[in-house]
């Protein structure tokens, strides 16, 4: 067992578990924060998709001892604030159908635009959403609200 | 020559064996209004007025509506709403909608078949219309006026003549007192304001800020987490198990075991690692050695069992399940055959299976589960229990994900035993690979078509054997005869005109737990007869849309199919699509239609080539359900059915060998990224037919047109599938 602590969603945070335990199952079970979904476990399907200081991390293959330290943030705390344009344009496009991986594309989206130095284009934009899997198929979708989050945030090419 | 439909529900009947006896699995019948009404919730005339189970106004608060369907990404939690609400007169920002637990009272709850809509399309909008009058006359007496005078709109009733109005809140007291009326006026589609109209998910911003409670998010007081070690071949049972590794995991609290259940429940033996959280618990399942004993198909071979299939499907061996009309005199021009082989499919939804079940003080279970029919896990759970259904209640959970998987209660019931067993609130939660690796897939198939055409292509002739294992395994071990309703997908109910048309099947075993996946056999059925209509017509040198119409001819009647509306849509995607001119640039084509679940679906795959293999270019599809509720639910519905069509084609293959699952997570049962999907057009014919299904119908048209597309880019037809044996893609 291992005494971590790290900031979570603005808060500092002490969790004691053993090290290799995966930072996804720290943040449902122990912090109780849902919104984060376990999917695959390998890091294949990106539902699990956190931010780890400002970076899209799997969090079902970070170990929570990787995060000491560290600054973590969900999908809790970017709905919190109701501000996030990425947010805004999933809602507006009302992009889901299950909703199950769409914490994990919401936060895959915003980190992809927020650490953006430069516009990018919609195939770049596509391609930065590739490896987020979405069963039922919504990639019609994704793809027209995360372009029009891009535009909003002045950064699509 | 005229087919007999049989058109029945998929669970229209009463399974008595195996299990649990006894066992109504669920009544074909969504209830009658009246039987509906006489089982009307003990509602307290002094604080609400609720007709029906459906809905309650209180004097007090928001207004209340019942979705008795599970939400799995298909919107119905805004189409069962909608209906009562369009009816009712109030809009569905300002309802409460209450999730269901499963419960008979509400008729049936079985999330599956694409019928949730088209089978409560009267009823509710009558409970709708019904409360609606009942406010009115409720509003006239209050005034003293005629309800003549009086009319519903946006939750208030309105005096016609002086404007004043009154709030269904301020109403109800007065109407829950009223004798229930007989007939009311259902509105007509020219005055509908919610159904048809475009309006945005409910749920939009609930599923866009991870608020939404899945079966996975599911946490009760006391609650220990459970992750099963499974036999690695199918239908293992244990011999012996060592928990010492396992018990070495921190969070470990407890290892047991878990008998298989036979059908219609349906688990496999396993031994069950109990902990303080899910990685303790699947790290500890892991760490279990255990010795298994092999079951029946402990050393199945998934290209034996094809081989298997192929030789069922030998004349002497295929039983005729309908024959229509007599092979007529001419001496044919042309005789075409072509064999179809087709894997096993698994659903892999995003969310795994997990379900929460807590043992009760009065000796029942209360279940919380991601459950597609929560009333078939209901009667599960009582008849393992035995204890009464009322002692047993199942709370739905959003689904992050269907397909029919969820329509099974076996994970379900393995909360239930270890809930029971331990005394306590259990979480059982599947791995990735436990989904992959120990599902009920969608059938492996082979089929055969042969037909003698006249010159023109006419059909002197048709053929059609189909070799699958039935579903019907699911209720009862031993099965090897389809059912009527699985041949009607597709075979028995195929639209061309012939002068004799058979369709024979085999008989055989279900090797591994077969059960439904979207659109179940039609998507085997659609690929074969679509593959072979597009090869009749490169024999006669017509284009297969112009063929496809011919062999239609003039529209009739086969059951509820209407051909005329199969031929509409056929032509419509064909001028939606810019078919002809895209096919004169060179564009490389394919399509296919399908009828389903009601619905009538034409298809136009666009590939190309790109440095990584077959690329899916565009779709077009244009689909005739009759009634257009929810059009972005309809829309984005036929998107995700083109996505999980194109999946199955180009990548779905669930092999086994040596007795065990080869595949075991998205790396090797790859789906559909958004890097390789396709650009979606989708087209909805506009009428008043009622509202028929809108689920699954997509994805069965799907899988030829794509395989036709590619036909035109390399020359080659596969009949084997899945497309990645073949080619990169």
């Amino acid at each position: 067992m291992k005494n971590i602590s790290f900031e979570f969603n603005g808060q500092q945070i002490g969790v004691e578990a053993p090290g290799d335990t995966p930072l996804l199952w720290v943040i449902r079970e122990e912090l109780r924060a849902t919104g984060t979904k376990f999917g695959c476990g390998r890091g294949l399907c990106g539902s699990c998709t956190v931010h780890l200081n400002g970076q899209a991390v799997r969090s079902c293959v970070m170990p929570v001892s990787a995060c000491h330290q560290q600054k973590v943030r969900t999908i809790e705390d970017l709905g919190e604030q109701q501000g996030h344009p990425v947010q805004k344009a999933w809602v507006k496009h009302s992009v889901p159908q299950c909703g199950y991986c769409q914490s994990g594309q919401v936060m895959q989206a915003a980190s992809l635009l927020d650490n953006a130095t430069t516009p990018m284009t919609e195939s770049e934009l596509v391609d930065g959403m590739s490896n987020n899997l979405c069963r039922c198929g919504t990639y019609h979708k994704i793809k027209d609200a995360v372009v029009e989050a891009a535009k909003n945030m002045g950064k699509l090419k | 020559m005229s087919l007999v439909i049989k058109n029945m529900s998929r669970r229209g009947f009463v399974q008595t064996s195996a299990g649990v006896a006894g066992f109504v699995l669920t009544t074909q019948a969504e209830g009658t209004a009246t039987k509906i009404m006489a089982a009307m919730a003990a509602a307290d005339p002094n604080k609400e007025f609720s007709p029906n189970v459906f809905l309650s106004v209180p004097s007090k608060g928001p207004i209340e509506i019942v979705c008795h369907r599970s939400e799995m990404g298909q919107g119905i939690r805004n189409g069962i709403p909608m209906l009562i609400a369009e009816e009712l007169e109030v809009n569905l920002d300002d309802v409460k909608i209450i999730q269901a637990t499963g419960d008979k009272k509400y008729g049936d709850q079985n999330t599956d078949g694409s019928r949730s809509i088209r089978f409560n399309w009267d009823r509710l909008r009558t409970f709708g219309a019904t409360a609606r009058t009942m406010l009115e006359t409720a509003a006239a007496q209050t005034w003293k006026v005629k309800a003549s005078e009086c009319y519903a709109k946006e939750g208030k009733v309105y005096h016609k003549s002086s404007g004043k109005s009154l709030s269904y809140q301020e109403l109800a007291l007065v109407a829950a007192k009223l004798p229930v009326p007989k007939d009311v006026e259902l509105k007509k589609p020219k005055d509908y304001k919610l159904i048809g109209k475009k309006s945005l998910s409910v749920d939009r911003k609930a599923l866009s800020t991870g608020q939404a409670t899945y079966g996975m998010d599911v946490e009760r007081p006391g609650m220990v987490y459970a992750a099963l070690n499974r036999s690695p071949t199918i239908g293992g049972s244990i011999k012996s198990f060592d928990a010492k590794d396992a018990k070495k995991q921190t969070g470990v609290m407890d290892v047991v075991t878990l008998d298989a259940i036979p059908q219609p429940i349906n688990t496999n033996a396993a031994v069950a690692v109990i902990a303080s959280n899910s990685w303790a618990a699947m790290q500890g399942a892991s760490k279990v050695k255990v010795q298994w004993q092999d079951g029946p198909y402990g050393k199945l071979d998934t290209e034996a069992y094809m081989k298997k299939l192929k030789k069922a499907g030998e004349p002497s061996k295929l039983k005729v399940a309908q024959t229509e009309g007599k092979k007529p005199s001419a001496k044919p021009a042309y005789t075409v055959s072509q064999e179809f082989s087709a894997p096993f499919l698994v659903h892999a939804p995003m969310e795994p299976l997990v379900a929460t079940a807590a043992p009760t003080k009065d000796g029942g279970m209360e279940i919380w589960a991601p459950i597609q029919d929560p009333q078939r896990l209901r009667a599960s759970a009582a008849g393992y229990l035995k204890i009464p259904e009322e002692k047993v209640t199942v709370h739905v959970t959003f689904l992050g994900g269907g397909f029919g998987r969820k329509s099974q209660p076996d994970f379900g019931l393995e909360a239930v035993s270890l809930a029971q067993k331990l005394k306590k609130p259990v979480k059982v939660v599947w791995s990735r690979e436990d989904e992959i690796k120990h599902g009920f897939y969608h059938a492996a198939s082979w089929q055969k078509l042969s037909a003698d055409l006249d010159k023109d292509g006419n059909l002197l002739s048709w053929n059609h054997d189909t070799v699958f294992p039935t579903v019907m395994t699911v209720f009862q071990a031993g099965v090897e005869k389809p059912h009527e309703f699985e041949l009607g997908m597709g075979a028995t109910n195929m639209p061309y005109r012939a002068g004799v048309a058979t369709v024979r099947h085999g008989m055989v075993d279900a090797p591994v737990r077969v059960a439904w996946l979207r659109a179940v056999c039609n998507v085997f059925h659609a690929t074969a007869i679509n593959g072979f209509v597009d090869e009749l017509a490169r024999k006669v040198d017509k284009d297969p849309i112009d063929y496809r119409l011919q062999l239609i001819g003039k529209s009739r009647k086969l059951g509820h199919q209407d051909t005329g509306r199969l031929r509409a849509v056929i032509e419509r995607c064909r001028d939606v699509s810019n078919w002809a001119s895209r096919k004169k640039k060179g564009a490389k084509l394919g399509f296919a239609s399908h009828y389903s679940f009601q619905s009538y679906v034409a298809v136009v795959v666009e590939v190309e080539k790109d440095s990584s293999g077959v690329r899916v270019k565009q779709v077009d599809m244009v689909a005739d359900v009759g009634q257009v509720v929810h059009p972005e639910a309809v829309v984005s519905q036929f998107q995700g059915a083109a996505v999980f069509g194109l999946s199955a084609a180009l990548y779905g293959d669930i092999q086994v060998k040596n007795g065990a699952v080869v595949q075991n997570n998205y790396h090797d049962y790859p789906v559909m990224r958004i890097d390789r999907s396709p650009k979606i057009n989708v087209d909805l014919v506009e009428n008043n037919f009622p509202p028929e299904g809108v689920g699954e119908p997509g994805t069965p048209p799907v899988v030829p047109a794509v395989i036709a597309a590619i036909r035109e880019l390399t020359g080659d037809l596969i009949t084997e599938l899945p497309v990645s044996k073949h080619m990169n893609a």
